[in-house]
């Protein structure tokens, strides 16, 4: 070997240790995504008006239900600090999509087999609950809110039909930030 | 033979030193307190404070990138890895073979500057036989000598969107010859590739290359590209006993991809190539055109249906006056369909059709002749598997089989069985059994080759054997991939493979003749191996900048002949595959649009050849200084002067050293 070799250790380690030291360059903002989901949906909270009969009383929380899953329970988790329209925030982790009922606020996330979600849309599809996915056809198997990742940044789709049917209202404000999709005839 | 490190003692202690540090960091991470150790390294807006943004203000937030491997990858039966686009980028990689050493468990040996011997799980040889290659749908894969021309294959490394590499038996849906692992080399859509893009690149070795592609709309729904290329790829130096090797590669070649939506539900691709290239002593030339049409009835009903013709000829010069012809065309239909059967299956089903037709010298004056010269041959299959849910979303069984006729060696079965266990979002469990086959090659059944020469008159003669069996594997694997962070991610893979009939040479008695004597050399199939070993990837990316990607396979192959005597008999590169291999890599975006790269990998010593191990340490600087101007350097193999990375191939052609090289590269997109 030649004297070459520690030359080139030692660049690399100056590169690398000053970069590890140094503070991040400048940048964007950055968000994991599952917290900056959580954040929307903390968001979205706030601009849809459920139903009176939705909750049991003035001060019932609003019941958000989530897939059991480390990384989203650990997101979710610190929207319980949280209050929304005067209402505390709960966090539900679900196993499977069955005890979805008493849920206001109803999170899939991927990968759920599509036929399941078609299901479960299906069986909500009346109830004053907000769904919520990622899957690309998410928003016109009935679902109301879909998740969609453009160019680094985190947007949404928002079914106004699918709102409607759930009896819920989504105020004008959050409709005009989102692209609208209707219902596949 | 294996465990025994030269005396490089103090590079490896600072390889195992900061591999002991990530390691430790990396358990502390899984270990530890989710909370507080995620605190210190993370640069993320925690959600208490994003809780309070805006809409307007979240929708500007950049989502920082989860796990590389794409999220259908966390929970495949199967040993998958896919090498992304910008890995591809990032790493200062000049060819498609060189890309390849990304992926865990590859082995990529290069052999001159035009030749290399790349191989999954053992069985390393210029043509590794026991590997299946695709482009864009395409085989890649020749029959002639079963394995890839490497030498003719290249692509414009900026338009490729995917590289999937699969460890381990695709049998039963690539069909044979998948059997140690299947490379899906797939370009991008022609909607991602719009607009131009010019490159240009020399260095030490790699002397020039050059690169042009544009794309654009065609009618109203529809894309397409153009591309062309050219490289010069200089001789390394040749090994001292044979100064006169020709090492080099001068290419070029062209082509176009386009894209169309017929309607919603219907799509189709067209593409095409051409090349023409030169190496040394071959000369290769050839070209291929695609149509693919695809359908969705719905969300869970999928049918396509792709034709190509593929033609490539090749002129070999064996010694100073004679050469080696070589010309094939191919056409292939295949059609494949998609379906939810129920509730709880999901059905994938197709069939294929192959037309292959060849062109060889088949003089016997000539040295090497094939008999017959010329030869078609038609494959046909048909294939099923069925996805079963057992318990939703936690257990599926996958069940398969793949029913392919050959003229050859006839019909042959290729079944799979998988079961795939998500007992959370972050685990995945799988383990699977394969069998598949490798088809003999035309070479192994048809050869007529004079090899050697007993003085004074006694010559030593290759035959083919026309009644070869196929070579047969059964494969036991098993997998765990974790995900404890988003931002980090582990895969495991391990496996058992039995291999029978498999091919090999066996020296036979001399014919003592009135004329002429000689010895032949036959060509059997009654040897059996055992193949074992794992594969362990990580990718973490502590930082929104930084990201880590760490490999280790390790690999035990064993030959035993069935048949007495041992000493006459040979399995080609049944000796000639590491037992330990080691990458690590790590990638920086720094400020002012700097990214660096740093890549140190390990390969074990190759017994069978005598190649010792290596150490070999690559690294890339790149900047953007505009958005659509890239500026990079690259130094490879900068640890040593040279090293050596295989042997000599099947006609006893040497591998030179791979040398220390830089390059530079300019990328400018309009």
């Amino acid at each position: 070997m030649t004297s070459f070799c520690p030359v080139i250790i030692l660049a690399a380690m100056l590169v690398l240790i000053p970069a590890i030291a140094a503070p991040a360059p400048e940048k964007p903002l950055f968000a994991e995504e599952y917290e900056l989901k959580a954040a929307y949906i903390f968001n979205f909270t706030k601009f849809v008006t459920w139903p009176s009969t939705a909750f049991k009383d003035e001060s019932a929380p609003i019941k958000i239900c989530i897939p059991r899953n480390r990384m989203l329970e650990y997101a979710f988790s610190a929207l319980t600090q949280k209050s929304s329209q005067k209402r505390r925030i709960e966090i539900s982790g679900y196993e499977n999509t069955k005890d979805s009922g008493n849920c206001h606020l109803l999170f899939f996330d991927e990968p759920l087999d599509s036929s399941i979600v078609a299901k479960v849309l299906m069986s909500v599809r009346n109830s004053p609950i907000l769904t919520i996915g990622v899957s690309r056809d998410f928003v016109t198997q009935g679902g109301i809110i879909r998740f969609v990742t453009t160019d680094g940044r985190l947007t949404f789709e928002i079914n106004p039909e699918a709102a409607r049917r759930a009896g819920l209202e989504i105020s004008s404000k959050m409709l005009s930030l989102a692209k609208i999709v209707r219902d596949v005839p | 033979m294996f465990a025994h490190f030269p005396p490089r003692s103090p590079l490896l202690s600072l390889i195992s030193v900061s591999c002991l540090v990530w390691g430790f960091a990396a358990l502390l991470l899984i270990l530890g307190p989710p909370g507080e150790v995620r605190a210190e390294i993370r640069q993320t807006l925690p959600v208490n404070q994003l809780a309070d943004f805006s809409l307007e203000e979240l929708m500007q937030i950049q989502v920082y990138s989860v796990s590389k491997q794409p999220e259908n990858i966390f929970t495949a039966a199967a040993a998958i890895y896919v090498i992304s686009a910008d890995d591809i980028r990032q790493s200062g990689v000049t060819s498609l073979p060189e890309a390849l050493r990304l992926a865990p468990g590859v082995h990529v040996a290069r052999m001159d500057g035009n030749k290399w011997a790349i191989s999954i799980r053992g069985f390393a040889g210029r043509f590794s036989n026991k590997l299946l290659v695709l482009q864009d749908g395409r085989t890649i894969y020749n029959p002639m000598f079963s394995g890839v021309y490497w030498s003719a294959q290249e692509v414009m490394l900026e338009d490729i969107e995917q590289i999937e590499v699969i460890r381990g038996p695709g049998a039963t849906l690539w069909g044979a010859n998948a059997v140690n692992g299947v490379i899906n080399i797939t370009t991008k859509h022609a909607k991602n590739s719009q607009g131009g893009l010019i490159t240009a690149s020399g260095g030490t070795w790699e002397r020039a290359a050059t690169g042009i592609r544009y794309g654009t709309r065609s009618g109203e729904n529809g894309y397409i590209r153009a591309y062309g290329k050219f490289f010069y790829r200089d001789s390394l130096p040749p090994p001292a006993e044979s100064p006169n090797l020709e090492g080099y590669w001068n290419d070029w070649r062209g082509g176009f991809h386009g894209d169309w939506a017929l309607n919603s539900q219907n799509n189709v691709t067209l593409q095409g190539d051409y090349y023409e290239s030169r190496t040394g002593i071959a000369q290769t030339r050839g070209g291929n055109l695609l149509v693919r049409w695809n359908s969705t009835f719905s969300d869970t009903s999928n049918l396509s249906l792709q034709l190509w013709y593929d033609r490539n000829s090749l002129k070999n010069r064996v010694d100073p006056d004679t050469h080696h012809h070589e010309a094939r065309d191919t056409g292939d239909l295949e059609l494949q369909h998609t379906f939810a059967l129920g509730d709880l299956q999901t059905i994938v089903w197709g069939s294929g059709f192959r037309l292959t037709s060849d062109l060889l010298n088949s003089d016997a004056s000539v040295n090497p002749a094939f008999l017959p010269g010329s030869k078609t041959d038609l494959l046909f299959s048909v294939f099923l598997q069925d996805k079963v849910i057992l318990i939703p979303e936690i257990l599926h069984l996958i069940l398969g089989s793949r029913l392919e006729h050959n003229d050859m060696t006839g019909w042959e079965c290729q079944p799979t069985a998988r079961l795939l266990w998500t007992p959370h979002k972050q685990h995945t469990l799988w383990s699977a059994v394969t069998r598949a086959v490798r088809t003999p090659s035309r070479a192994e059944t048809t050869i007529s080759a004079r090899v050697g020469f007993i003085p004074p008159e006694t010559e030593i003669r290759l035959v083919g054997n026309s009644r070869l069996p196929s070579e047969k594997m059964i494969a036991y694997e098993a997998g765990y991939r974790y995900q404890p962070l988003t931002s980090l991610s582990v895969d495991l893979a391990l496996f058992y493979n039995q291999y029978d009939t498999l091919i090999g040479l066996v020296e036979g008695t001399p014919h003592v003749g009135a004329s002429s004597s000689f010895v032949p050399i036959s060509v059997n199939a009654d040897s059996t191996a055992i193949g074992r070993g794992g594969e362990l990837s990580m990718d973490w990316h502590p930082l929104h900048w930084l990201n880590l990607a760490l490999t280790y396979s390790f690999l035990d192959l064993s030959v035993s002949f069935s048949a007495s005597p041992p000493q006459n008999r040979i399995i080609m590169n049944a000796d000639t595959s590491p037992r330990h291999q080691f990458s690590f890599r790590s990638t920086l975006s720094l400020p002012k649009n700097v990214t660096c790269t740093f890549w140190l990998r390990y390969v074990d010593s190759l017994p069978g050849p005598g190649v010792p191990d290596y150490v070999t340490f690559d690294a890339r600087v790149g900047w953007k200084p505009l958005p659509n101007l890239e500026l990079s350097l690259v130094g490879q193999n900068l640890l040593e002067q040279k090293h050596m990375e295989f042997g000599p191939d099947m006609f006893n052609n040497p591998s030179t050293e791979t040398r220390r090289s830089m390059h530079g590269k300019v990328s400018w997109s309009f």
